[in-house]
């Protein structure tokens, strides 16, 4: 009699479990870390935009539909590339490749929640924002998951243009249009992308090449790609100079300087070659710190 | 101050921006089907055009 209460209390403990499960699977392919960087480069676009402090709801719901139409481009992606990630050892526990959630399945809510966060942000912030958001998922997906990501190996620079969609979504949503200040924001984190994605294939090489993916280090080795980082973060920290000649505010330059020169630093010494792995760990997590400081530099020399 | 900080930049992107291209320049052999040498070379210019461009426009509203 133990017995079966045990048995009738697991199944019931499962049958609770279950819808757990699915949200947080849903909640994973939509790859909410990678997204948390993404949403501080919108607020503080919108920060910058508006040259003070934007309006509490305009902030949520570009969040909110920031947050849906990332989420879908990212649900998409891992349906169109459950086959490498299937082979990747970084990958292949994701939702689709364990069968937890079907492909089809995943790709119908991926594509729901861009719809859903086109009229999110068309309807609660301005349609221009609703239309780069799209734009976004459009680049992430057509131009570097179906197309570049496998094909060559400036699938990440090319590409990068995606991710640096989120400021100008941002921008939009305060202004209503863009003007140039939102299209250095696009700049820094398109230059920003090469350095830190490097940095990360360096570290994944073998699992790249398991994959097919032609990424840097997989095509030309360690060492071309060490040197591409350094050079990158050359034009970076170079970009990052231009909001100052443009008009931004002193803390905004020492802000730059602060945060860049520690990463140039990082960029040379993992140029050097004496421990790659190590210096490479380094210079990808230093970069995430990086970009989001950065962007919290930009608020505060526009509300300052 | 702000032309001096303008000079800078310039100098980093154009000069690294050059010297990626340098780097990069025998790297343009088609990977996979889809790819060409002719869109390799167009990847490789893209970002340095843009940056180029980008640096022009900034001495063009510089206050």
């Amino acid at each position: 009699m133990d017995r079966l209460g045990d048995a009738v209390s697991t199944a019931a403990a499962d049958a609770a479990a279950a819808p757990r499960g699915i949200l947080r699977d849903l909640i994973v392919l939509t790859k909410p870390r990678i997204i948390s960087l993404l949403l501080v480069t919108t607020v503080c676009a919108m920060f910058a935009a508006e040259q003070g402090v934007p309006g509490g709801w305009l902030i949520v719901w570009t969040l909110i539909g920031g947050y849906m139409s990332a989420g879908g481009a990212n649900t998409i992606n891992q349906y169109v590339d459950r086959d490498i990630d299937a082979v990747m050892g970084r990958t292949d526990r994701r939702p689709i490749v364990m069968g937890r959630i079907s492909a089809g399945g995943a790709l119908a809510f991926g594509l729901g929640l861009v719809v859903a966060s086109v009229l999110v942000l068309g309807f609660l912030t301005t349609w221009l924002a609703a239309m780069l958001s799209l734009v976004g998922v459009a680049l992430y997906v057509g131009l570097y998951t179906l197309w570049l990501k496998r094909t060559t190996i400036h699938n990440i620079v090319i590409g990068g243009a995606a991710g640096a969609i989120p400021p100008l979504v941002g921008w939009a949503a305060v202004t209503g249009d863009l003007s140039f200040g939102a299209v250095l924001l696009f700049a820094i984190v398109f230059v920003w992308t090469p350095p830190h994605f490097w940095a990360l294939a360096l570290m994944l090489e073998r699992d790249y090449d398991e994959a097919g993916v032609p990424m840097l280090p997989v095509v030309y080795g360690e060492e071309a790609t060490r040197t591409q980082v350094l050079l990158w973060t050359l034009v970076m920290l170079g970009t990052t100079l231009l909001p100052f000649a443009a008009g931004a505010g002193v803390i905004y330059l020492v802000g730059a300087l602060v945060l860049g020169l520690p990463f140039l630093w990082m960029a040379w010494m993992l140029w050097r070659g004496d421990d790659t792995r190590p210096w490479a760990s380094i210079t990808f997590h230093y970069s995430l710190a990086y970009l989001a400081l950065l962007f919290v530099v930009v608020a505060v020399d526009a509300v300052v | 101050m702000r032309l001096v900080v303008l000079i800078i930049a310039a100098v980093l992107v154009v000069g690294a921006g050059l010297a990626i291209v340098r780097s990069m320049w025998g790297m343009r052999a088609p990977l996979a089907r889809g790819a060409t040498s002719g869109t390799e070379t167009l990847w490789l210019f893209l970002p340095l055009l843009m940056s180029v461009a980008l640096v022009a426009w900034t001495a063009w509203v510089m206050p």
